[in-house]
């Protein structure tokens, strides 16, 4: 019987030759990430358990919300995980943050099942494996167990055609799915993306589109490996790139179509990622804080498209604006291209390579404050006071908006 | 086992962050300090009006954003005995099963806060005795039950050193 990519990783990792979705599979776990946020139920769980035989190969411990700490108890947290990690012999890497680092280090492969304590690790399916997250119980006993329980998804396509306009980017693709579709759509669901606009994105414009599926509720986001994936691991010293792709028969639960030619910059308004209109419609909005970064939009088309914007323009006065490169290397290649001095000579505060202003761990908002941010979430609350507002939106919107002081249609900067 | 508790009724998409802020699951390492500040952003006080053994009812995506297992901690700690919702987002339902929280797939639209609820754990029937109101919750998967059944994922593996499908 015909097998979705998602359902075919899962068949090959259970050992199976078909699987169903619906289905409840044990199965073998190829890559393990924990980060410091969750490491101590994760220890108290092999506690629990009674072993601390972590599998060496599949585990990858890091460091990357508190980075660095900015209080004590996240100095705690980062000094439990450190001192976890050295004394079992373990994988550690701190200074980037994880959905980032995992696939641009090469260590993520198309057909893998990798599993994070980090509900963006559905970034790392751009790369053609099943990326899902998971809580830090189930990853304790995945790390000490050869395989785990796992109910296999219903998938949902999703074909984009056509090609972006200028100043709109992939970000706007997938807010013009959750405008669309909403938040719940896709719950439990994966959620693939193929099509010729696909096919030729960028590997940061795929990272993209995967990240966002966890605010549509999906388990996973998958993009089949190509030739781009194939270039792209090539260079990271990888040669493998399996081919493994959807049957054309492959039963899905739902199919959406999207032509991006027709797409415009939109903005999600406070407080869901389902909020989406057009950033018409919120032009003009005061916003004190820009944020362009995190695991989905902090690598370097993001960085290029923010500099294009900032050159030679400066962050309206009123307005704080915060650019932190999703990793280390993003940071370095960014420096090379002279980005970062665009954005210091603009007035941008460039932050380290961690979540930052995302989840309210840097720059926290007060009570009336605006934030117009090209991560991933706009709860209530979640960048500080839960009085103030976050709009989402693409770095190109975000940085434009951060020149003007309020909402502004990035086009305006052709 | 019969549950029987107050209805702390919430509304749709209660995400994870209003269940315990960010800021407080960064500050905090300990549980324990984290208890008082469930649901503090959209209900202040709310570990107050809690009495052990009481119900969480909410509409569709309960637990919805972030994988952080502290979200179901938090609400077992606080003495919650189930949520009850129309629909719960992945990781959160799963992270629950796991540490032994119960979630209970329900039509909830008819519940008002500070109803009387009865949850027939056996049966699946939930009665709303406030209002006379009869529900079934949606059946879980056996194999998940057990772990449920088994107080978590950690009990469970204490009598199956594998999972048993």
């Amino acid at each position: 019987m015909p097998m979705t990519i998602t359902e075919k990783i899962l068949a090959g990792a259970a050992g199976k030759d078909q699987v169903h979705p619906g289905e409840v599979i044990t199965c073998r776990v190829d890559l393990i990430c924990i980060d410091e946020i969750q490491i101590a139920i994760f220890i108290d769980t092999l506690d629990k358990l009674g072993t601390d035989a972590v599998d060496k190969d599949r585990t990858v411990f890091v460091i990357d919300h508190f980075c660095p700490p900015t209080n004590l108890h996240q100095a705690d947290a980062n000094r439990l995980i450190r001192k976890f990690a050295r004394t079992h012999g373990l994988r550690f890497l701190e200074g980037s943050i994880k959905d980032q680092l995992l696939w641009e280090r090469g260590l993520v492969r198309p057909g893998m099942v990798l599993v994070a304590t980090d509900s963006h690790i559905t970034t790392c399916g751009a790369l053609g494996a099943f990326a899902a997250p998971f809580g830090p119980s189930e990853a304790a006993i995945m790390a000490v167990q050869d395989r785990y329980w796992f109910k296999v998804p219903e998938s949902i396509r999703c074909e984009i055609t056509g090609s972006l306009p200028p100043f709109v980017t992939p970000k706007d693709i997938g807010l013009y799915i959750l405008g669309q579709k909403g938040t719940t759509f896709a719950g439990y669901k994966a959620i693939e993306f193929c099509g010729p606009m696909v096919k030729n994105l960028s590997m940061d414009g795929r990272v993209t589109l995967c990240n966002m599926t966890t605010e549509m509720g999906a388990k996973n986001g998958i993009i089949a490996p190509d030739s781009v994936t194939e270039a792209f691991l090539k260079a990271r010293g990888v040669n493998a790139c399996p081919t493994i792709f959807s049957d054309e028969n492959a039963g899905y639960a739902e199919t959406l179509a999207v032509d991006a030619s027709k797409l415009e910059p939109l903005v999600a308004a406070p407080h869901s990622p389902g909020n989406v209109s057009p950033v018409s419609q919120a032009a003009g909005t005061k916003i004190d804080q820009g944020f362009v970064g995190s695991c989905g939009n902090g690598n370097m088309d993001d960085l290029r498209v923010a500099a294009r914007i900032l050159k030679g323009n400066t962050v309206h006065p009123d307005t704080r604006l915060i650019i932190a490169p999703a990793s280390r290397e993003v940071y370095l290649q960014a420096l090379s291209e002279g980005l970062i001095e665009i954005f210091l000579r603009a007035g941008a505060v460039v932050s380290s390579q961690t979540c930052s202003v995302c989840a309210g761990l840097e720059a926290p908002l007060l009570a009336g404050e605006t934030c117009i941010t090209a991560s991933p979430r706009n709860f209530k609350g979640r960048m500080g006071s839960p009085d103030a507002h976050i709009y989402l939106a693409s770095p190109a919107t975000v940085t434009a908006s951060a020149v003007k002081g309020g909402i502004t249609d990035p086009r305006e900067f052709k | 086992m019969i549950l029987e508790g107050t209805a702390h009724v919430f509304g749709d998409h209660i995400n994870t962050d209003y269940i315990i802020a960010a800021k407080h699951k960064s500050r905090l390492s300990n549980l324990d300090d984290m208890v008082e500040y469930i649901m503090e952003d959209i209900r202040p006080g709310f570990i107050k009006e809690i009495t052990p053994g009481d119900f969480i009812v909410a509409g569709i995506n309960f637990g919805c954003g972030s994988s952080r297992e502290t979200a179901p901690w938090v609400i077992k700690k606080a003495g919650i005995a189930a949520v009850l919702a129309k629909g719960f987002a992945r990781i959160f339902f799963r992270n629950s099963i796991n540490i032994g929280l119960r979630v209970l797939r329900v039509d909830t639209a008819g519940i008002r806060q500070g109803d009387r609820i009865v949850v027939d754990l056996a049966s699946g029937k939930v009665e709303n005795r406030t209002r006379g109101d009869l529900m079934t919750t949606q059946p879980m998967p056996p194999f998940i039950q057990t772990i449920l059944d088994a107080g978590g994922v950690k009990n469970y593996l204490k009598t199956h050193k594998t999972f048993d499908l």
